[in-house]
């Protein structure tokens, strides 16, 4: 069963023709948070690096990203970074000490035995607060400290609006079945 | 005597001489109808997002959300607009792209739909 990849725009005006044509059909969605370090502060382009910059700075686009202050990443549960510390690099992208989590969207319709899909990752939002925090190297009484926090990417944000007569499920996984029938 | 003799629901069978008794409620009913309609149209237009943004918010479309995804190895803004029960989501590449095509997909009336599609020059 062959599997065709569509960019956004491709993927609405399929689904356009298919409600135009009466042809009845299923949209599948699928929606998995993902922490791979996948995407890190290094290779972002400048527009999105400058939500960071309050903590973090580098030369240009896969320049190492070193820290300027002192922070906390509590999504990471609670890391402790120090000034100065290489953060990301574009040519260590495995063993990064700081990566930014996302959710990996796919959304596919099943239409005279093709499957037809768009995928894409939608990265959370990143916060920096400064926070009075306590700990082993921050004291007992506690000091202020940046903070960076990551919240996720509303859904209505990421979801393709679909009129109501388009019936959208949602999945955790798809299940490839080879059909030897059709050799027969 | 009996003007207009219904024939199913919405549905009058009017006399020539009658006409100027037509009821109003007809055209009411079907734009009711158009209303609850929704369409879905998606295009890329190589327009700057600038003028995307000020014909949406000319007939009405506010800016609801924002995130930033990646698609196709780039990274794009993605922003959401809302009016009512109709939404438009652009999507624009981030840095320094070129050429700039916004993918615009609406989710709305038929008549909001072309009218996004001229504002943008489609």
């Amino acid at each position: 069963m062959p599997l065709y990849e569509c960019n956004e725009h491709q993927f609405v005006e399929n689904i356009r023709r298919l409600l135009e044509s009466k042809e009845r059909f299923l949209v599948n969605r699928k929606i998995i948070v993902h922490d791979d370090a996948r995407y890190g502060p290094a290779t972002m382009p400048d527009q999105e690096f400058m939500r960071y910059e309050t903590i973090c700075a580098r030369k240009s686009v896969n320049s190492t990203v070193y820290s300027k202050v002192p922070f906390v990443d509590s999504f990471h549960g609670g890391r402790m970074h120090d000034e100065g510390e290489n953060l990301h690099t574009a040519s260590a992208l495995l063993f990064p000490r700081i990566s930014v989590p996302y959710y990996r969207v796919e959304y596919s319709v099943n239409v005279w035995g093709g499957t037809y899909f768009f995928a894409f990752d939608a990265l959370f939002n990143p916060e920096i607060v400064i926070e009075k925090r306590t700990g082993r190297r921050l004291g007992k009484s506690g000091a202020l400290i940046h903070v960076l926090r990551y919240s996720p990417p509303e859904e209505r944000v990421l979801a393709i609006n679909l009129p109501k007569e388009v019936m959208v499920f949602d999945v955790k996984h798809m299940v490839r079945v080879i059909d030897h029938s059709s050799n027969f | 005597m009996n003007l207009c003799k219904p024939l199913d629901s919405g549905t009058f069978n009017i006399g020539i001489g009658n006409l100027a008794f037509r009821p109003i409620f007809i055209p009411e009913t079907r734009i009711n109808r158009m209303k609850g309609v929704q369409k879905i149209k998606s295009i890329s237009v190589l327009v700057p997002l600038e003028r995307v943004q000020v014909s949406l918010s000319k007939i009405g479309f506010m800016l609801d959300d924002t995130a930033t995804i990646v698609a196709d190895g780039k990274f794009w803004s993605k922003m959401l607009y809302v009016r009512g029960n109709e939404t438009i989501s652009v999507s624009e590449e981030i840095g320094d792209a070129y050429p700039k095509d916004p993918i615009i997909t609406i989710c709305g009336s038929p008549m909001t739909i072309s009218k996004v599609v001229k504002g943008v020059g489609g």
